[in-house]
């Protein structure tokens, strides 16, 4: 088991948002990226 | 070159360089010199592990590759944002609580030292074979282009490295890498308007995307099953993510960015920067290509772009046949930017029925005109038997020296340049840091003092940097070898991965059962790659998934049956 310091470093929260936020953030990123690009590639096909 | 060229040139990669030099001058300890000392932010863990990757072929042959083959390739990164999430979850928080300064350390602690050295020589076998490669391939293509000496320019680059890698370490490297991706991007985003406006100013930027689309530039999205196609949105996602987590979470060259973080926050923020800017900047330096192609559409190209190649056919016993070939090219030419012209006149009138006629009119113009292209490319193969015939590495420079405007060219070889330095400096500190940490510290001399270690460091440092200049410099010999070593890493990676995996995940299996596991996998990923044609992003999925299946079934065979008392 980490030591007490090291367990709130492991727990520490981002400067911004949470780190669930951060994630569901750029997974949507992806997903919209991804979608863009098919939709680039239906248009000009 | 003008004298801007070279002053632009020469003013960034001295600015840069010197910047990293001054930044780390004070005398470092182990932990500073190989681990960073635990002083960067997010912003600099991002910029460092994205230069990592960016090797100077990623600014060479990316824009080349869209030209010949569209922007499919970007598929290939569709997995690295969730691997950046894993990441940032399962190996972070893991190598930050045991104070690590190599990946392979931890296997140690969780399995045994002979895991552990099996991963590090792995590691130093492909990376270290790759560092020339990382030398090599931009010099043969920058020396070709501007026809400087190629020794001369694998030593001037390989030898910058060494400078400042040898002074300050990983901190040098991830304080240069800072500003070289700044460069990096920044030069392309310069290069992508620059090409804008080079276009011909009839043509709306609208209609040059509908006629890189009507020529098959744009088809990004492969939705096939195909196994053997190279890049399907599949392939990209599964294949990718296992690839980016093998790379990102077993390679110590970019192990070694992260680890240099300041806090686990800052470094999975980091990784998380990776994985947001990564796509948009491969999408830039892609669609740079694909505008490229557009120019080419309305400027008459060169028949095949290697123009010292074209200059030894042109000097052969086929030179009769090479002319009438670049007669024709110029006709077939001609007769394609005529039928563009009508497509933008059909565009403009919002007529599809002439739309359809005029895009069959430029795709059967552009089919006559690959053909001639084609039977050049015949002609300087039987012309010159020991020519390479793909020249795709040769459009994006040939581009910029011909026809870019003066200072925007030397900051374009800046790029060039600054991605090569980033990604060799990276190498060499994780060679170093592994040989060190791994082999050296943990079997040679185990009780030396810190400042020793500090000065073993430095000297594999520059062992592994004039090793790297010296594989560059033979590496025109050994065409064979450059092809293995790229496909090398492919191999390697799943098996890794699977081992770190097993480390994770399995709790209960030991290091004999993860060692025997690796090895067999190895086998099988290997047996794949020689006998059968599936795509090398899937050898990723298949040695991790067999590592971890094989070492399940070893580690419940080998437990023994415990009498419950």
């Amino acid at each position: 088991m980490p030591d007490e310091p090291a367990r709130r470093e492991l727990d520490a929260a981002p400067p911004f948002l949470s780190w669930t936020g951060l994630y569901v953030i750029l997974a949507v990123t992806l997903a919209f990226e991804i979608v863009l690009f098919a939709a680039i590639t239906a248009i000009y096909r | 070159m003008s004298p801007l060229d070279w002053l632009v040139l020469f003013g960034t990669l001295a600015a840069i360089v010197g910047y990293g030099i001054w930044k780390t001058r004070t005398k470092q300890d182990m932990a500073g010199y190989l681990r960073g000392g635990y002083q960067d932010k997010w912003h600099t863990i991002g910029l460092s592990v994205m230069a990592t990757q960016a090797s100077a072929v990623t600014f060479l042959s990316t824009p080349g590759q869209a030209f010949d083959d569209g922007m499919r390739f970007i598929q290939f990164y569709f997995g690295l944002p969730l691997a950046m999430i894993a990441l940032s979850i399962l190996f972070v928080p893991r190598y930050f609580q045991l104070r690590v300064y190599t990946a392979y350390e931890f296997l140690e602690g969780r399995f045994d030292l002979k895991t552990r050295q099996l991963t590090a020589f792995l590691f130093l076998l492909q990376r270290g074979l790759s560092a020339g490669i990382t030398i090599y391939a931009p010099a043969i293509i920058l020396s070709t282009v501007l026809g400087w000496s190629l020794n001369l320019t694998c030593l001037a680059m390989g030898s910058v490295v060494i400078l400042y890698t040898v002074a300050g370490g990983t901190r040098a490297v991830s304080q240069t890498q800072k500003h070289q991706m700044v460069v990096m991007l920044g030069g392309m985003a310069v290069a992508f308007l620059v090409i804008v406006r080079q276009l011909p100013p009839e043509l709306s930027f609208r209609h040059a995307v509908h006629i890189a689309g009507t020529l098959g530039k744009l088809d990004i999205v492969d939705t096939s099953l195909n196994p053997s196609a190279r890049y399907t949105l599949w392939s990209g996602l599964l294949g990718g993510f296992f690839l980016a987590m093998a790379y990102f979470g077993t390679d110590q060259s970019q192990v070694q960015r992260y680890l240099g973080a300041r806090s686990i926050a800052e470094s999975r923020l980091g990784l998380l920067f990776n994985g947001l800017l990564k796509i948009p900047m491969q999408f830039l330096i892609l669609f740079v290509g694909v505008m490229v192609f557009v120019f080419y559409q309305f400027n008459a190209p060169p028949i095949f772009f290697n123009q010292a190649e074209l200059a030894r056919a042109h000097a052969s016993a086929m030179a009769g046949k090479m002319h009438d070939l670049e007669q024709a090219h110029t006709a077939a030419f001609e007769h394609k930017r005529a039928e563009l012209w009508q497509l933008d006149h059909a565009l403009t009138g919002n007529d599809s029925t002439a739309i359809a006629a005029a895009e069959g009119s430029v795709r059967s113009a552009e089919a006559a005109s690959a053909a001639i292209r084609q039977q050049a490319k015949q002609v300087i193969a039987t012309a010159l038997p020991s020519a390479k015939t793909k020249d795709a590495d040769y459009v994006f420079l040939s581009f910029v020296m011909r026809n870019l405007p003066r200072g925007v060219v030397g900051l374009l070889l800046a790029v060039i340049f600054c991605a090569a330095m980033s990604a060799v400096a990276s190498e060499l500190t994780a060679l170093a840091s592994t040989t060190v940490v791994d082999i050296y510290k943990r079997s040679l001399r185990k009780n030396a003092s810190d400042a020793h270690y500090v000065r073993a460091a430095k000297l594999f440092t520059a062992g592994w940097g004039v090793l790297a200049v010296l594989f560059a410099t033979f590496a025109s010999l050994l065409d064979n070898l450059i092809q293995a070593v790229n496909i090398l890493g492919s191999l390697f990676y799943g098996t890794v991965l699977g081992i770190f995996m097993v480390a994770f995940f399995l709790r209960r299996v030991q290091g004999t059962a993860v060692f025997l596991a690796a090895i067999i996998s190895e086998a099988l990923v290997v047996t794949v790659f020689l006998r059968t044609n599936v795509s090398f992003l899937w050898y990723n999925v298949i040695g991790c998934a067999a590592v971890v299946m094989l070492a399940a079934l070893l580690g419940s065979a080998s437990r023994k049956p415990t009498l419950a008392g």
